[in-house]
């Protein structure tokens, strides 16, 4: 039923296979996740992110900062209307809530801050009828292995594609 | 077995076989919990994920829910042993491409078991304890990728303990010492008593786990890899991960370790006798139970025949030395060969070897 490889061939697989192994390992430092490179509790890290939406200053220029309490949000359409967003609606991984709480960064604080770009990315393009926010902003406390926090700011696009 | 170099040596199946229908398993529970996660969530392309692969190769939700299904189908053809070798090499894809689509459901242990069902597809995994199979069939093939599954748990444990080594926050135990510290609550809450915790909590003891976790990874790495440590290597692993999986979630990580450990067992098909009394029901029994979880189908079990040991004995064992024993000896030998009580035998070999001297 399933071909049974020659000589030859076993050594061009088992060559192929050792190779691309060691390929994803020693590239393993280039991918925020480390992914296929076996990289084992790479980190303690921890993250705490606290989301706030950037929305048209009310006196009309420039703009202003409104956090989201508990990843949920009331923004108006073209026409007016009150509409309720939440960020899990998009959103489903718990290590990418933004409900400023600690979360352990279980593939390092690199990886974390890598999907929560993506994540902030996605929620900005994917909230059709919110018409008040200009982009999200996240402000995430990054705890390196129980060092000191730092203050990483990441930015969404901007919705209306600037 | 007849052994030439790696890529032409032959021999028994049935080590391969045990290891597939473990893998069976896990493949199945693998399945089960990808399905599960869609039902939790709901189809992942339908919100946010992170493909490694271009959008455009993401399934959409009925071909993702039809891979699913065809991976639940292998698992089960794996475990039979009908059509497995397709069915493993299918499963490994599977992961894998389900991984490519979204990183967000990127695991270590879901890329170890694609690793192994992709090598396990080429050994002759399908030729014991597979279902329509004839009797007396030969169980034999070529090994050579059950020996290159074999240095896939050393390229595993290599990745791993060198990743650690080559940094700082692991090497100096901080790493450690801060899950400690944030864990150390769930832990008592959990029944730890409180000395116990704090003890782990001290910056020196978690330096010292931290360099001998290391040390465990590195020396599982290269002692597995040789006859003469394999066996206390293998000890040292199942310990290590036995712990890994009462402190950590992990995922099936641990159980695709002990399912790939299978592999190290020599593919020696029925090299070792257990010959007992069929009128001594303890015997009957023990010849049962030898039968049942002799998954390597490393024991010729037969009822006694008279070999001019005394009578009096209920059985006698033989290992691969050809010397007869009896009693304690014979149970260890039993032990020492049987999957399951294998980690016994290990806790009770420094008490054997002291009562020997």
């Amino acid at each position: 039923m399933f071909p049974e490889l020659g000589p030859r061939s076993r050594f061009a697989v088992a060559t192929i296979w050792i190779a691309g192994q060691a390929a994803l390992i020693l590239t393993g430092a280039k991918r925020a996740d480390g992914a296929f490179a076996f990289r084992m509790f790479p980190e303690s890290s921890t993250i705490e992110v606290h989301l706030v939406r950037e929305v048209v200053a009310q006196s009309g220029h420039g703009v202003e900062e409104v956090p989201v309490e508990n990843g949920t949000w009331l923004a108006h359409d073209s026409r007016g209307t009150l509409h309720r967003f939440r960020w899990d609606d998009r959103v489903k991984d718990a290590n990418l809530f933004p409900y400023g709480e600690p979360i352990h960064a279980s593939y390092g604080a690199s990886a974390q801050l890598d999907r929560m770009s993506r994540a902030l990315d996605d929620v900005a393009t994917h909230t059709q009828g919110d018409d008040d926010t200009v982009r999200l902003v996240a402000t995430v406390l990054v705890r390196k292995n129980g060092g000191p926090p730092e203050r990483v700011r990441i930015e969404s696009r901007y919705r209306d594609g600037r | 077995m007849t052994k030439r170099s790696m890529f032409d040596e032959v021999g028994d199946a049935h080590v391969v076989s045990a290891a597939r229908i473990a893998f069976g398993v896990l493949l199945l529970v693998q399945a089960w919990e990808n399905a599960t996660e869609q039902l939790r969530e709901g189809f992942f392309g339908e919100h946010f994920h992170y493909p490694f692969i271009p959008e455009r190769f993401v399934p959409s939700e009925r071909t993702y829910a039809l891979i699913l299904c065809l991976q639940a189908v292998a698992g089960v053809l794996v475990l039979l042993g009908h059509f497995a070798r397709p069915a493993l090499f299918f499963s490994a894809l599977a992961i894998t491409y389900g991984m490519l689509c979204d990183r967000l459901h990127f695991h270590h242990n879901r890329w170890a078991l694609a690793c192994y069902a992709f090598l396990l597809s080429f050994t002759p995994c399908d030729r014991a304890r597979a279902l329509g199979l004839e009797k007396g069939a030969p169980s034999g093939g070529p090994l050579w990728a059950q020996r290159l599954a074999m240095l896939q748990v050393s390229i595993v444990y290599l990745a791993s303990g060198g990743s650690k080594l080559v940094d700082e926050h692991w090497r100096s135990g901080q790493v450690l010492l801060d899950r400690m510290m944030r864990y150390g609550q769930n832990a008592i809450d959990k029944g730890v008593p409180e000395r116990v915790v704090s003890f782990f909590q001290q910056e020196n003891v978690a330096s010292f786990l931290a360099k001998g976790t290391i040390a465990t990874e590195l020396f599982l790495a290269f002692a597995l890899q040789t006859r003469r440590l394999r066996i206390p290597a293998l000890f040292i692993g199942l310990c290590f991960h036995l712990a890994i999986e009462t402190t950590s979630r992990v995922e099936l990580f641990s159980f695709t370790t002990f399912a790939a450990y299978l592999l190290f067992a020599t593919p020696d098909l029925r090299a070792r006798t257990l010959r007992y009394d069929p009128t001594r029901k303890k015997a009957v029994a023990l010849a049962w139970v030898v039968r049942s979880f002799d998954w390597l189908a490393r024991f010729d079990v037969a009822p006694w025949q008279a070999d001019g040991l005394s009578a009096k004995r209920s059985f006698v064992v033989t290992d691969r030395d050809g010397v007869p024993r009896t009693r304690f000896p014979a149970v260890m030998t039993l032990m020492r060969a049987l999957p399951l009580t294998f980690p016994i035998w290990a806790i009770l070999y420094p008490f054997a070897v002291r009562s020997k001297e």
